[in-house]
């Protein structure tokens, strides 16, 4: 009789205690984020040829138990890939959504205190003044009217240009500094992936945080990874590796003296562009240089068609003393400088001469009349003019396109954050279907191993009474 | 599909949130009482809402225009009306000149009647409206000098003043003095020099010319009636559409509220039905079946 029988037992009384101890780690990390469920692969260990004593040969091989061949982690590498995807277009919409939902805040239309209604009272303000051309309080009324307009164009320019696009830039640095650390941590994992692989061992847990580190670093960059033999994961970011390795490549930022200084992304060491291609940091890039920038455009356009077609009229007018503006410190209502290259919001105020001698507006198209309002009637009617530098619109229609245009933009991107959210949601509980852990089967597996565990105890309690037969009971000869 | 817990909880936290936030959005429109909050609520709507506050701000200055104009026609009016009794008074007195049946002591004091009317239709000519000469052109506040002088000289000018009262729909409102009384000044002024002379053939000539002086005024008079039609045509239309494009407006900003209120009461039901199977869905284990 040979000791085969405990050393089965012993076997699967360790094998079975260590699938338990893997439905432990299981259960434990069941809500952990990036966790795949751990599966242990049972196997037999090799036959020994059977003997019955006498003959070699004959009753085949005797089975000698099982071990624990190797614990993996259920992972569906496809469906990492187009999470990752997803994670980018996600990452990128979700950051337009925010940024132009509070750019909404600022044309809040419709509304009774816009920029809108700013216009609409500085129009209604010209047309009292061609009323009551002698009046000074019509003359008071549209400098303060024409002065809150400028207020408001400059309060939205100061927050679009300084307030908006520079909280941009600086998310830019953020962001690129995430993308560092990220492709740095990656680094650290491939190392230690490495090293276990090396040794012959799965390294599942680092494998979790490998590809944690990749859902993230995918949400802010557009990101190709490749699995290597060695187990590492390079990372390429617009084709060019940022982690390689055991080697993470850093992106910096740079000032673009072309772009006001603000940061452009480069490879660390180099000036190379770094193509993000998308996700969050792709999104500031193009918000800052792209929709805001074009917005500030558009407002100065507005500003620029206002001030130049009021002056223009006004120039020619004159004043309450009948005097013409023409030649005067008086001749602008707007101060703006004469080509449109030089103008900027910023600077652009209502004529302080005029404001300190409202007199001095040219409500008269002909000398010496006071009772003539022709003039201010011309200004008050450039609102239903179509401007050539308008591309052929009227300002209050430019107006609306702008604030169309911006809605269009904040609803579009609204709608696919929604889009995209659904699609990582979906890809992400498929991932969840094969990755995640389900309590109720864990609790079934445990419950599986402990009467395995149970039995082959029961095994060792067998063959321990069969040895004391054998051993103690048979006889007192031969002591 | 092989549920895990994970993509339950996520998908219960995903549902709730939804429901909620539908929940909040319907009670923001409810308690505004505005369909539109932000430009990308529906950003055509919001561009025509846009167009509808705009044309009501329009609607509201031309309404406010042809009121104005329509009093100042008014004051216009009601002057050239005197200016025509006064006139027809002073015809009056010429007839009796021109027919030389006066006693040649009393051509004296017809000739001072004439004076004295001929001052009132200077005193009707420099009449002002709301603190402005109504027939000085454009000269309309100089209190130093007003449109006619004692001698019924016109120190005003030929400037039109106009009112918006549509777009790019202008008015002339004001009838400068020399072309309502300058004639008039000069017929009486004439025939008060005739009746003082005594020169009834003169003054039968003059009388002529006063005929003529009113046919101007008549005209001049129904002009201005033509134009007060018209404005009173304008301001009915002005409310119409007035009327029309804020309950175009409201159609396009406001909320239906019996709608809203039905859509509020099945989000907050979505709402609680989701809560409702988070709670039951989260309790079920196989804990509770094992010993």
């Amino acid at each position: 009789m040979s000791l085969l029988g405990l050393e089965i037992a012993k076997r699967a009384l360790i094998a079975h205690r260590q699938a338990l101890d893997v439905a432990a780690h299981n259960i434990a990390n069941a809500r952990t984020t990036g966790f795949s469920r751990q599966r242990v692969n049972l196997r037999t260990t090799p036959p020994i040829p059977g003997s019955t004593g006498r003959d070699v040969a004959g009753v085949g091989q005797f089975g000698t138990g099982m071990e624990v061949a190797s614990v993996t982690r259920l992972r569906d590498l496809f469906l990492d890939r187009q999470f990752r995807d997803r994670a980018t277009s996600l990452g990128y919409w979700q950051t337009r959504d925010q940024v132009l939902a509070e750019i909404e805040q600022i044309f809040a239309e419709p509304s009774n205190t816009s920029l809108r209604t700013a216009l609409d009272d500085l129009w209604q303000a010209w047309q009292q003044l061609a009323n009551n051309p002698e009046s000074l309080a019509a003359r008071e009324t549209v400098l303060q009217r024409a002065a809150t307009v400028v207020d408001l164009l400059r309060e939205a320019d100061r927050y679009l240009r300084e307030q908006l696009r520079l909280n941009l830039n600086a998310s830019v640095e953020q962001k690129v500094d995430r993308v560092n650390q990220l492709a740095e941590q990656l680094a650290r994992v491939n190392e230690r992936i490495i090293y276990a692989r090396g040794a012959g061992q799965e390294p599942n847990d680092l494998m979790d945080e490998r590809d944690r580190l990749l859902d993230e670093l995918a949400r802010i960059v557009a990101v190709d990874t490749v699995e290597e033999a060695s187990g590492a994961v390079r990372v390429l970011a617009g084709g060019t590796a940022l982690v390689d390795g055991v080697r993470a490549y850093r992106m910096a930022v740079q000032a673009d003296p072309a772009n006001g200084n603000l940061w452009t992304v480069v490879w660390a060491g180099t000036t190379l562009a770094a193509d993000v291609g998308g996700g969050e940091l792709g999104a500031y890039l193009e918000l800052r240089d792209g929709v805001v920038t074009d917005f500030l455009r558009r407002l100065e356009d507005l500003a620029w068609a206002l001030a130049t077609g009021v002056n223009a009229l006004h120039a020619g007018g004159y004043d309450l003393t009948g005097a013409p503006v023409a030649g005067t410190p008086w001749e602008q209502v707007f101060i703006v400088p004469a080509a449109r290259a030089d103008f900027r919001l910023g600077t652009l105020e209502v004529n302080p001469d005029l404001v300190a001698d409202p007199g001095r507006l040219a409500a008269a198209s002909s000398p010496a009349s006071p009772g003539d309002g022709s003039n201010a009637l011309a200004i008050a009617q450039l609102r239903f003019q179509p401007q050539a530098s308008l591309g052929g619109a009227t300002m209050d229609d430019f107006y609306r396109s702008f604030v169309a245009s911006l809605g269009a933009q904040a609803d579009g991107a609204r709608r696919m954050t929604e889009v995209q959210q659904a699609l990582t949601d979906k890809i992400d509980n498929q991932r969840q279907s094969v990755s995640g852990v389900n309590l109720d089967e864990e609790m079934a597996q445990l419950i599986q191993y402990q009467y395995a565990f149970q039995a082959a105890a029961r095994l060792v309690n067998t063959l321990d009474l069969m040895l004391d037969t054998v051993i103690n009971r048979l006889g007192l000869q031969g002591r | 599909m092989r549920v895990t817990e994970t993509i339950v909880v996520n998908r219960l936290l995903a549902d709730i949130a939804a429901a909620d936030q539908r929940r909040l959005q319907t009670h923001l429109q409810m308690s505004s009482g505005r369909r539109l909050l932000r430009p990308s609520d529906d950003p055509i709507g919001v561009v025509t809402a846009l167009r509808y506050r705009s044309a009501l701000t329009e609607i509201k200055a031309f309404s406010a225009n042809i009121g104005e104009a329509r009093d100042w026609l008014d004051a216009t009016e009601s002057a050239l009306r005197n200016a025509a009794a006064i006139l027809q008074r002073a015809r009056e007195v010429a007839v009796l000149g021109a027919n030389g049946i006066v006693a040649s002591g009393s051509y004296g004091a017809l000739a001072e009647e004439i004076r004295t009317l001929r001052q009132e239709i200077i005193l009707l000519g420099n009449s002002a409206h709301a603190g402005r000469y109504l027939f000085g052109g454009h000269q309309t506040v100089d209190p130093a000098r007003p449109p006619f002088d004692a001698a019924g000289n016109y120190h005003g000018d030929a400037g039109a003043i106009l009112r918006e009262i549509g777009p790019g729909v202008t008015m002339q409102i004001n009838v400068p003095g020399d072309q309502a009384f300058s004639a008039a000044l000069a017929a009486l002024d004439q025939l008060a020099n005739d009746l003082a002379a005594g020169n009834a053939a003169a003054v039968g000539n003059d009388l002529a010319t006063l005929d003529g002086v009113l046919d101007g005024l008549m005209a001049l008079r129904a002009r201005i009636g033509a134009k007060m039609n018209r404005l009173e045509l304008a301001q009915m239309r002005m409310q119409e559409v007035e009327v029309a494009v804020t309950q175009l407006q409201s159609g396009v900003e406001e909320v239906d509220v019996a709608e809203v209120a039905v859509r509020l009461s099945v989000h907050e039901n979505a709402y609680r039905v989701a809560l409702a199977a988070t709670g039951r869905l989260l309790q079920t284990s196989l804990l509770d079946f094992l010993k």
